[in-house]
């Protein structure tokens, strides 16, 4: 395990903002962390970053203190972005690359490529706040790893991009983590959560509601979310049983079942025999399971 | 490279190279320039208005004492007092000035179409007095040599003090005086100038969550350290800059002014400007390091001029005193002040030169602004880690108590 997170706890005079946590990370895998605002996210960072003190707990890096952990073998972007608003886009690359410990000899590829992959190579030599905030966001992500951390924690790097340069910088993760890098992300987005990461950890105020596998997840709630297309009306399918909920679609129904057994019975009931246009089982999506789950424990 | 180094190397460029800094600097040296031509450049404006007065003397003894070739020129005249207004009138004389004995007493009337400006009017009444003085005793039958040994007798009083530290002249009490005030307006200057500008950075670093990043590579001593240095070795660059000019200045234009300033500087003994030079190190360093702190409490840079408020009460409160101490550096207030740590660095260099106070007490006063600096910069220290990630409103107050209540 690259990182593992041991019953960390972090209090305050009058609250607990972290409880308990513990997870852990593999290298080279991109894992999720996500939660509400106020779940407790960021100040598992900033401790992880030994920004924060713990209350209790361990936090180990390949098996020893993080405290031990070389600071330039870390990246971070934070959740509110940071960069020096008068200063130029290539030159705040390059300090941000120098405090990590590299030279100017051996960033200028890395600056000169990711430049270049960000569609950035002509404000190169502009002042960071006459940016726009997708590009001034692709800066500050290219500043978090210019110096090829081992290990990468993103605060919500998504929020606020469009999907043409959100697509851009989920390749740029993927792409990193094929390089050997540890990444931890958090997102209020569930699709991006989804469509980069393996594993996860759901966070509520605090607590650790789930962390592990994120198939595992979706197999613990099994294939209950039933598509179909039918004439049936939404009296007569809540009548089905096995039925929980009618969900109504743009284009037909969306039936939440108790358990994924009863979809045999269902096929056979809705289809008749005859031909049928849309009869579609799936697992739910993380939006949905992070709905259940958070909502199942709001008091 | 050296993260400190870096931080620091980056900030200082940042400063020097910023147009608020250059314009500043260039706004001082204009004034330094202007200050030191002064004499030539009020002289340009004056030139042209040369002010003529005929002095017509009844009294026939004491014409002489007007001379002719000052600031204004006296010219003699036995005009009568129709053919006076009449030439006043015309403009071949700004004024005419009538001299008359009556009852023994020297009896002076001033004739001028407009009034006389208000410097030469002071010079003419000053002259009118000390002329109607030398009149008086010569009516007395006084010969002129005795005259003269009465308007010139004046004792200096010997001083003897006790202590045994050698007691200082008036003259060099005045010049302390002087001198003193000149530190301590530099200080007052530079330190609400630093102050608030290492104050205005850290809050818009931590604004701007550059700060953010920065504690996960650099520690925060690191950072701070950077922050202080790098302000120092600014306002460093900016006083030698300011001084090279000067110097310059005045070895350029030499004469006079050259041999009054090292006149000036000549009454003060080398140890006084070693006192200066700490007063002013150590007082910048605990302004700018409280600055720092302020700056890190406040969540975003418009609340920096409103941080730094506290700072320049001090420094005025301690400006003030001093104002107030050039007329009596003797007084309590200012012997007080120059004990406390925010203000003895403006007001000890005053006592010291201006007063007989011993060394022991400047020794003192450096050491408890010593200990306060480290006190203060330990706390800033201890305070800064958790104060720079700690976002919330309200007051500094409260700022600080967020603080410990979020970060324990």
């Amino acid at each position: 395990m690259a990182l593992t997170l041991q019953n960390v706890t972090k209090k305050y005079k009058d609250f607990t903002a972290v409880d308990n946590l513990s997870f852990s990370i593999q290298a080279g895998e991109i894992f999720g962390l996500i939660g509400q605002n106020g779940a407790g996210k960021t100040t598992t960072f900033r401790m992880i970053l030994n920004l924060q003190q713990t209350t209790d707990g361990t936090i180990q890096w390949n098996d020893q203190s993080i405290d031990a952990l070389n600071r330039d073998l870390l990246g971070y972007l934070p959740e509110e972005r940071g960069i020096y608003p008068k200063m130029k886009v290539e030159e705040q690359l390059y300090f941000f690359g120098e405090l990590r410990g590299k030279t100017k000899k051996q960033l200028k590829p890395k600056v000169d490529y990711w430049l270049e992959r960000f569609d950035l190579l002509e404000k190169r030599k502009a002042k960071a706040e006459t940016l726009s905030k997708g590009n001034q966001q692709k800066v500050q992500l290219i500043a978090s790893f210019i110096h090829e951390p081992d290990f990468l924690i993103l605060d919500e790097p998504f929020s606020g991009l469009d999907p043409v340069n959100r697509d851009l910088l989920m390749s740029a993760i993927m792409d990193l983590r094929d390089e050997g890098m540890t990444i931890l992300f958090s997102s209020h987005q569930m699709d991006n959560v989804e469509e980069l990461c393996d594993r996860l950890c759901i966070l509520k105020k605090g607590q650790s509601l789930f962390s592990g596998d994120l198939q595992q997840l979706k197999e613990q709630y099994g294939k209950i979310n039933l598509r179909v297309r039918t004439a049936k009306t939404i009296p007569e399918l809540q009548q089905l049983e096995g039925v929980e909920k009618v969900i109504v679609t743009k284009d037909g129904y969306t039936l939440r079942l108790q358990d994924e057994s009863f979809g045999p019975a269902l096929f056979e009931t809705l289809s008749s025999g005859a031909y049928m246009e849309k009869f579609s089982m799936d697992y739910l999506s993380l939006d949905e399971i992070f709905k259940l789950k958070v909502g199942a424990t709001h008091e | 490279m050296n993260k400190t180094w870096l931080l620091l190397k980056q900030n200082y460029l940042q400063k020097v190279q910023a147009k608020s800094f250059i314009a500043m600097t260039i706004l001082y040296i204009a004034i330094i320039l202007v200050a030191l031509n002064w004499s030539s450049i009020t002289s340009f404006f004056s030139s042209d208005d040369d002010v003529r007065i005929a002095v017509i003397d009844e009294t026939k003894v004491v014409g002489d004492s007007f001379p002719m070739d000052g600031e204004i020129s006296y010219m003699p005249s036995l005009m009568s007092e129709a053919e006076a207004k009449k030439n006043v009138k015309s403009g071949a004389y700004d004024g005419a000035l009538f001299l008359k004995d009556h009852n023994g007493k020297l009896q002076a009337t001033l004739m001028t179409e407009e009034p006389l400006s208000l410097n030469h009017q002071q010079s003419l009444e000053a002259l009118v007095d000390s002329t109607s003085k030398v009149y008086r005793i010569q009516q007395l039958n006084l010969s002129s040599k005795e005259a003269e040994s009465i308007l010139t007798a004046s004792t200096p009083i010997k001083e003897v003090s006790l202590q045994a530290t050698s007691s200082k002249t008036t003259e060099d009490k005045m010049a302390g005086v002087g001198i003193s005030y000149a530190i301590g307006f530099l200080i007052y200057l530079f330190v609400i100038t630093y102050a608030s500008m290492i104050t205005t950075d850290i809050a818009s670093e931590k604004g701007s969550r550059v700060l953010e990043v920065l504690m996960a590579s650099v520690r925060p001593n690191q950072h701070l350290f950077a922050k202080i240095v790098s302000v120092i070795l600014v306002g460093c660059t900016q006083i030698i800059l300011l001084i090279a000019v000067a110097y310059v200045a005045i070895n350029m234009k030499g004469g006079e002014l050259q041999a009054t300033i090292q006149d000036i500087l000549s009454a003060f003994s080398p140890s006084y400007f070693w006192f200066v030079g700490a007063f002013v190190i150590l007082t910048l360093l605990l302004y700018v390091t409280l600055g720092a702190f302020l700056g890190s409490l406040v969540s975003k840079v418009e609340e920096a001029g409103q941080a730094a408020m506290p700072l320049t009460f001090m420094m005025m409160a301690g400006f003030f005193t001093l104002i107030y101490g050039m007329t009596n550096p003797d007084t309590a207030l200012v012997k007080v002040l120059s004990y406390v740590p925010f203000t003895s660095g403006m007001l000890m260099p005053l006592r010291y030169s201006a007063t007989d106070l011993s060394v022991s007490g400047v020794w003192i006063s450096l050491a408890i602004l010593l200990v306060t600096l480290l006190i203060v910069f330990y706390a800033t220290v201890s305070m800064y880690r958790r104060s720079v990630l700690t976002y919330s409103t309200g007051g500094l107050i409260e700022k600080f108590k967020n603080v410990m209540k979020f970060t324990t």
